[in-house]
C-alpha cells in the first residue's frame, strides 16, 4: 500500500488533531444557521474540506472554532442564503412589536417564586425554536457568544464586522430571545401578560407559528 | 463617585455580563452596581436568564455518522495527489493509474485472471473526489458518442426517466487495480445530479467478471449487488458486457428505485 511507504504528512495529522474534533460543534452551528439537516450536512462537509486545503493559513495558537465558523459563515452567505430568502424568520415589523411591547424593564422581570415554573415550562427546546425566529444575523451572534463561547472580537473577526457591531446585536438579540420565551411564558400561564400584550397578539403569535410550521414540512 | 449611570449600565450590560471589560471599566460598573439597587435587580436577573438559557443552548450536537464517514473519506482523497505524485515520479508510473491504486475491497469476482478487484472502494474515492467532467453535456446520446474513440467498449450511459436526475457529463477514467496498478482497466466516469445530491456512475467492460458480493437484491429487471460503506450505497450491476457501479449518498430505496427505472 503506499500508505505504508510514506510517513503520514505532518500537516495532515495537524489537521486531524485540531481540526476535525470541531465537526460536532460545527454542524451544531450548521443546523441553526442552515435550519436543514442535509444541508447542514453538505456545510460542514465543504467548511472542512476548505479548511483542509487553507490550513497553512491557520495560525496555531489562535482559537481554532473562530477560524472555522469564519469559513463556515462565509461559505453558508456565498452559497445557501442565497436560496433560503423564502425562509420565515422575524420580520422588522415583528421585531419592533416585540422590543416595543416588552421594551420596559418591568415587562421581563421574573418574580423569583416564578422561575422553577419559567424554567420547567419554557426553557428547553423553545430556546432553539426562539434562536432559529431570530433573523440571521442576530441568531449568528448568539450562536457564537452564548452557544460557542467567543469573544466580541473573535465574533466581529467571523462576521466580519465591527467590534462594537457585535456588541449591539448581541444586546438587541439576547433582549428579542428573552421576550420571545417570555412570550411562551405568557402562553403556558407561568406569568401575566405585561401591559400591551393581548389576547390578540398571543393569538396573533400562534398564527405565525403554524405558518412557519406549515412552510417547514412543506 | 459613579462615572457610569443607569442608562449607560443598560446599554453595557452585555459586555459587563462577558467579562469584555478591562479592570477599570470594570471597576466603574462594580461601583455602580454597588451603588444602585435597580440596576443591581436588573443585574441579577440578566444573569439569571442568561444562566438559565446557555445550558439549552449548549447542548451537544453529533455530527450523523454517515456524514463523518462521508467527509473521512473525502480526507483521504484529499490527501492523495501529494503522495501519488512523488511516488510517480519514483516509479515513473502514469499518475491515472496511480489515483486509483492503493486501496482495498472486493466487490467483484473475476472469471479469468483478473486480480480481486478493490471496485466498491474506488468507486467511492472517485465519487468523492470531485472531479470536474471533461465533457459536460445532459444528453445521454452526445456522452455516448464523445467516450466512443475513447473506451474500448461501446458505451451506454444509462438514462434516468423523468426529471429526478439531470446528467451533468462525463471524463475518462480507470477502476479498479491491485497494489501494482497496471491490472486498472479503462471506464467511463459519468455524474449525474438528483436534487441537490450527486450520483456517480462508473462504467466499464466486465466481459469476463462476474459480480459476486454484495447484497443482492433487485431493481426492476436487474439482478443488483449493493454495498454499504463509508456512509455511501454502492450499487453493481451488468448490463450485457458492460459493469455498471452507481454511487451515491441516496437512501438505499431511492438508489435501487432510480436503477430500476433507468434504460
Amino acid at each position: 500500500m503506499i500508505g505504508r511507504l510514506f510517513s503520514k504528512k505532518q500537516d495532515h495529522v495537524e489537521f486531524e488533531q485540531v481540526a476535525m474534533p470541531q465537526a460536532d460543534a460545527l454542524y451544531g452551528a450548521a443546523l441553526r444557521m442552515t435550519r436543514n439537516p442535509t444541508q447542514a450536512e453538505d456545510l460542514v462537509q465543504e467548511t472542512l474540506m476548505r479548511a483542509y486545503r487553507f490550513w497553512h493559513r491557520f495560525e496555531q495558537g489562535t482559537n481554532i472554532k473562530a477560524w472555522l465558523f469564519r469559513i463556515q459563515t462565509n461559505i453558508f452567505i456565498n452559497r445557501y442564503r442565497k436560496r433560503q430568502t423564502e425562509q420565515q424568520v422575524l420580520d422588522d415589523r415583528q421585531i419592533d412589536d416585540l422590543l416595543h411591547r416588552f421594551a420596559a424593564e418591568e415587562s421581563t422581570f421574573l418574580p423569583p417564586d416564578t422561575r422553577d415554573a419559567f424554567l420547567k415550562r419554557v426553557v428547553g427546546d423553545e430556546v432553539m425554536q426562539a434562536l432559529d425566529d431570530l433573523p440571521f444575523e442576530f441568531r449568528m451572534t448568539v450562536l457564537l457568544a452564548d452557544m460557542h463561547d467567543l469573544s466580541y472580537k473573535e465574533i466581529a473577526e467571523v462576521l466580519d464586522c465591527p467590534v462594537g457591531t457585535v456588541m449591539s446585536r448581541l444586546h438587541r438579540a439576547r433582549k428579542l430571545l428573552q421576550a420571545r420565551l417570555f412570550e411562551y411564558a405568557v402562553e403556558r400561564g407561568v406569568i401575566e401578560a405585561p401591559e400591551g400584550v393581548t389576547a390578540d397578539n398571543v393569538a396573533e403569535l400562534d398564527a405565525f407559528r403554524r405558518r412557519k410550521k406549515r412552510a417547514a414540512n412543506e | 463617585m459613579s462615572r457610569i449611570d443607569c442608562d449607560d449600565f443598560k446599554k453595557f450590560i452585555d459586555p459587563y455580563l462577558d467579562g469584555e471589560f478591562d479592570d477599570r471599566e470594570r471597576a466603574d460598573f462594580d461601583t455602580h452596581l454597588a451603588e444602585c439597587a435597580a440596576c443591581r435587580r436588573h443585574y441579577e436577573q440578566q444573569a439569571w436568564f442568561l444562566r438559565s438559557v446557555r445550558p439549552a443552548l449548549q447542548r451537544p450536537t453529533r455530527l450523523p455518522p454517515g456524514a463523518r464517514a462521508r467527509l473521512e473519506a473525502s480526507l483521504r482523497v484529499a490527501q492523495r495527489p501529494a503522495r501519488a505524485r512523488r511516488l510517480a515520479r519514483r516509479l515513473m508510473i502514469p499518475l491515472p493509474a496511480l489515483a486509483v491504486a492503493g486501496v482495498v475491497g472486493l466487490g467483484v469476482m473475476p472469471l479469468t485472471g483478473f486480480k480481486p478487484a478493490p471496485m466498491v472502494d474506488d468507486a467511492i474515492e472517485q465519487h468523492c473526489a470531485d472531479f470536474p467532467v471533461e465533457f459536460p453535456s445532459p444528453e445521454v446520446a452526445e456522452v455516448d458518442t464523445w467516450f466512443q474513440d475513447k473506451v474500448p467498449f461501446h458505451m451506454q450511459a444509462p438514462a434516468f426517466p423523468g426529471d429526478k436526475v439531470t446528467l451533468l457529463g462525463g471524463r475518462l477514467s480507470r477502476i479498479g487495480g491491485g497494489e501494482a496498478g497496471p491490472s486498472t482497466r479503462p471506464a467511463a466516469y459519468l455524474m449525474y445530479s438528483v436534487g441537490e445530491r450527486k450520483m456517480t456512475v462508473l462504467v466499464f467492460d466486465g466481459s469476463d467478471l462476474k459480480i459476486a458480493n454484495g447484497e443482492a437484491l433487485r431493481a426492476g429487471n436487474k439482478q443488483v449487488h449493493v454495498h454499504d460503506a463509508n456512509g455511501y450505497q454502492v450499487a453493481l450491476y451488468q448490463r450485457g458486457p458492460l459493469v455498471y457501479a452507481v454511487t451515491s449518498d441516496l437512501p438505499q430505496r431511492d438508489l435501487l428505485n432510480l436503477i430500476g427505472e433507468s434504460l
